[in-house]
């Protein structure tokens, strides 16, 4: 499988997660972490492997996700929401026959639909808002309240690469979160510091965390679920400081989106 | 009996998930003590972690202390309308 783990501008978090992670869950895990997670080297990379299954993250708005230093990765051509990444179609049918977790805000909105209803993906996880993470206190160490709605969302993977359905990874997925929303909640992490936070992120992020497409589709035999207990805390891999051009198209999209 | 919020709140709810944000607000408000009770409730969630921050995956940051005293002063951002179906979440528990 085809992990893509850019690790600037904002994630950092989820790339580091995901490239401790993958290596537990998935033997044959390919992964372009950093500055290796551009759009060639990822369309090089599904044309050579021919993965059933790849992982994304990045920025991402209703029409687009991008790789590092923003770089627009599969866009739909609306330009009037975004000019820069949506200005034309990208890598569309990148995706056709294969199951894909977009880990970006807002995909879930517009991109990913259309790449299950018009390019053939096979089926498709994403958000279709803002999702939402605790940031370190020290700007480095990923402890458990950071790591938390990562772990929650990341539930799709191990689940996928054990031989679960796109619908019982779902499933996985929503439980996860309500497992997660418990422990800050009622349980053991309730006295830990930030949990009132992190308690709203986890039940904002379950909101938005949808499935798109085939819920039968698979990736791989059934297997028993891999041991992934990632060691916890880990230290953000990355990082550089800029400003996101498409910041600039926040307003666009919530007027779009947001009533 | 299911108390008298929770019908409120649910419509709320509807709202916000259709992404009817403004409209939800507006729902919301016409309770005053309802809309004061979840404001507050947000505020004191976003005060009980001082010097936090939260961010999304476009590289957006705010402070809990901003987002708090932003919803003090009756501004909202987006991010606050991801908190407040929080919010509705953590109320129709309590409130059975």
């Amino acid at each position: 499988m085809l992990y893509l783990l850019p690790n600037k501008l904002g994630v950092e978090i989820p790339s580091t997660v995901m490239n401790h992670l993958a290596p537990m869950i998935d033997p044959n895990a390919t992964i372009l972490f950093g500055e290796e997670a551009t759009t060639e080297n990822a369309i090089k990379a599904i044309q050579e492997l021919n993965p059933p299954y790849v992982f994304t993250t990045g920025h991402g708005i209703p029409c687009a996700t991008t790789l590092i230093e923003n770089e627009p990765f599969v866009s739909l051509q609306v330009p009037q929401m975004n000019a820069r990444v949506c200005d034309k179609e990208r890598n569309l049918s990148l995706f056709k026959g294969r199951v894909v977790h977009i880990h970006s805000c807002w995909c879930g909105k517009l991109l990913a639909p259309t790449l299950v209803q018009k390019y053939g993906a096979w089926a498709v996880f994403a958000h279709d808002d803002e999702f939402l993470f605790l940031l370190p206190k020290d700007g480095k160490t990923i402890d458990l309240p950071v790591a938390a709605p990562f772990l929650a969302e990341f539930t799709v993977d191990i689940s996928m690469l054990s031989g679960s359905t796109a619908g019982e990874a779902q499933k996985a997925r929503e439980h996860a979160y309500d497992r997660w929303i418990e422990y800050f909640y009622h349980g053991e992490g309730r006295n830990i510091e930030g949990a009132s936070v992190v308690l709203r992120i986890l039940i904002a992020d379950k909101a938005i965390s949808k499935l798109y497409g085939d819920p039968t589709a698979t990736v791989t035999k059934k297997r028993p679920t891999p041991q992934a207990k990632l060691s916890l805390p880990l230290e953000v891999e990355g990082g550089g400081k800029g400003i996101s051009p498409l910041l600039l198209a926040i307003p666009i999209v919530l007027a779009m989106f947001k009533g | 009996m299911a108390h008298p919020w929770i019908s409120k709140l649910n419509e709320v709810d509807v709202l916000l998930r259709a992404g009817r944000y403004n409209d939800a607000l507006s729902k919301l408000r016409s309770d005053p003590n309802l809309y004061n009770y979840v404001v507050q409730n947000m505020i004191n969630a976003l005060l009980n972690y001082p010097g936090g921050r939260i961010a999304d995956l476009n590289g957006n940051v705010w402070s809990t202390r901003q987002l708090a005293s932003m919803l003090q002063r009756g501004q909202w951002l987006p991010v606050h309308f991801n908190f407040l179906m929080s919010e509705i979440d953590i109320l129709k528990r309590q409130l059975g």
